[in-house]
């Protein structure tokens, strides 16, 4: 009901801060909030407006059953790209996902968990009883929601580090080769182990660690999360990332090399989004209306004049 | 005519085929916009992107419908610019800039299931659908608010009720939506729940 209130304005200064409190001790108040203002804020603006006078169209039932047999059929998709193998040392039947072309992919658990997968990676596990020992394997990048279970710990070993679940949203990146893990985490508790057991941290929402396995040091740092949050929808989010964190991000997404013609706002902070499949050209565009910066990629042609 | 068509026109320099791209799209530009950014700056961000469009209309890259880029170009205009200090002023106090903040990034318009609905797709049937459901008095007190644009006294005042349990329905109402416009799946739950009340 204080959400009400607020959306009315008839909120105190200590209203104001008890809706903030308890917006910022959830994401998912946050989104909740979010949600309910979208919605009534649309409604206003469309006052008067005929279209909700309007009878509903019959097809209404039908769309919406279709919307969730679509949806059961993208879920078997993925499972059609799961292949069998061994597990290394215990001879065990594992499941492995991989994902090499979709910004993501989402897996459901047996234990009723679910992943969501980054392109060039891939997990594995036990294809039976997975709901008593819940290890996985993890090559990449891949965000998990834990469905909470005390008794039975929720173990990701990767190349370079272990992550134990205490239940929880968070985030994996350990890629073969390159020495360091990262993880994040959004919500709930999770232990971070080196790859002999030795218990490492145990990590705060909003916390973000990268371990280094040569001199097995663990840097924390704290990141907002909402960005890792749409990750897992396709879109990639930035905030406040100075222009070479900007350059040297797209160049890896866009798998290009791009060069600074035309200048800004020294050491400006800028946030930037835009969905996995926009085209480069769309997003180096939208790069220049928000930070002044022109963006080319470093063969192509310089524009004429890039500030017009 | 689709936006597809008036699209290419306007990529050839048709001034009227833009116009009617701008008639169609800037209602929801704007409310879109003021989500974020407030009734105030919303018209200077949504003109901005427009012209933008009008200025790039031979290299842009939009070719079926114009909606989702203009979104996208606002949810990152209105992100940069809320940083600013002119922007500060319009708060009452730190705890409603910080919401303010906090949910303005959460308004991305691919990942935020019900700004797709709304304001993406124009989903009103989706709405249609949840009112037609609602309690009777439910329903009644959703339409004298929103539809004839009353306050909740006013309502109150009609209906000889008072203005907590006015509030009582728009917020059940607002709830219920939501939560039927941000996952399709839980749809049937919802009515279920409505109907053993």
């Amino acid at each position: 009901m204080l959400i009400l209130s607020w959306l009315r304005g008839r909120t105190t200064e200590e209203e104001d801060r008890e809706l903030c409190d308890w917006i910022e001790s959830d994401p998912d108040n946050l989104e909740y909030f979010s949600q309910v203002r979208a919605v009534d804020s649309f409604l206003k603006n469309r006052q008067g407006g005929a279209a909700l006078n309007k009878s509903a169209k019959p097809h209404a039932w039908k769309r919406l059953v279709w919307v969730s047999a679509a949806a059961a059929a993208a879920f078997s998709g993925i499972f059609a790209v799961a292949r069998y193998v061994v597990w290394p040392d215990s001879g065990r039947d594992m499941v492995t996902c991989s994902n090499d072309s979709e910004p993501s992919i989402l897996i459901d658990l047996p234990d009723g968990s679910r992943i969501w997968l980054a392109e060039n990676s891939s997990v594995s596990y036990a294809s039976e009883g997975f709901s008593d020992d819940r290890t996985l394997l993890l090559e990449g990048e891949a965000m998990f929601d834990v469905a909470s279970d005390s008794l039975h710990p929720f173990v990701v070993h990767g190349p370079d580090m272990d992550v134990e679940v205490l239940g929880t949203v968070f985030n994996v990146v350990d890629c073969a080769g390159d020495g360091t893990a990262e993880t994040t985490l959004a919500e709930g508790r999770v232990l971070l182990h080196d790859p002999d057991g030795q218990e490492l941290i145990v990590l705060r929402p909003g916390q973000k660690a990268v371990y280094h396995s040569d001199t097995k040091r663990v840097d924390i740092s704290d990141v907002p999360t909402s960005g890792m949050l749409m990750w897992r929808d396709g879109v990639i989010f930035m905030e406040n990332v100075t222009i070479r964190q900007i350059k040297a991000r797209l160049e890896e997404d866009f798998r290009t090399n791009l060069r600074i013609a035309g200048g800004g706002p020294e050491g400006g902070l800028f946030t930037l989004s835009y969905v996995r499949t926009a085209r480069l050209d769309d997003v180096l565009d939208m790069v220049e209306t928000i930070s002044g910066y022109v963006l080319v990629p470093d063969d192509g042609p310089v524009p004429q004049n890039g500030m017009k | 005519m689709d936006d597809s068509a008036l699209i290419s026109r306007m990529k050839e320099g048709d001034r009227k085929a833009f116009n009617i791209l701008y008639a169609r799209h800037v209602d929801a530009c704007r409310g879109y916009a003021g989500l974020m950014v407030g009734n105030m700056f919303s018209t200077d961000i949504v003109q901005d992107v427009f012209l933008k469009v009008w200025d790039r209309r031979a290299t842009i890259s939009v070719s079926d419908s114009l909606r989702p880029y203009l979104l996208r170009a606002i949810y990152n205009r209105a992100l940069n610019s809320i940083r600013g200090a002119s922007y500060r002023q319009q708060y009452r106090n730190e705890y409603a800039e910080r919401i303010e903040r906090l949910s303005a990034q959460t308004y991305d318009p691919d990942a935020n299931e019900v700004i797709r609905k709304l304001y993406l797709k124009d989903d009103m049937a989706a709405i249609e659908d949840v009112v037609r459901l609602l309690p009777d008095r439910c329903c009644q007190i959703f339409r004298m608010s929103y539809i004839n644009g009353l306050s909740h006294k006013e309502i109150a005042l009609r209906l000889g009720i008072s203005v907590s349990t006015v509030d009582n329905h728009i917020y059940k109402a607002l709830k219920v939506l939501r939560e039927n416009l941000s996952d399709p799946r839980i749809y049937m739950m919802i009515l279920f729940s409505l109907f053993l009340r």
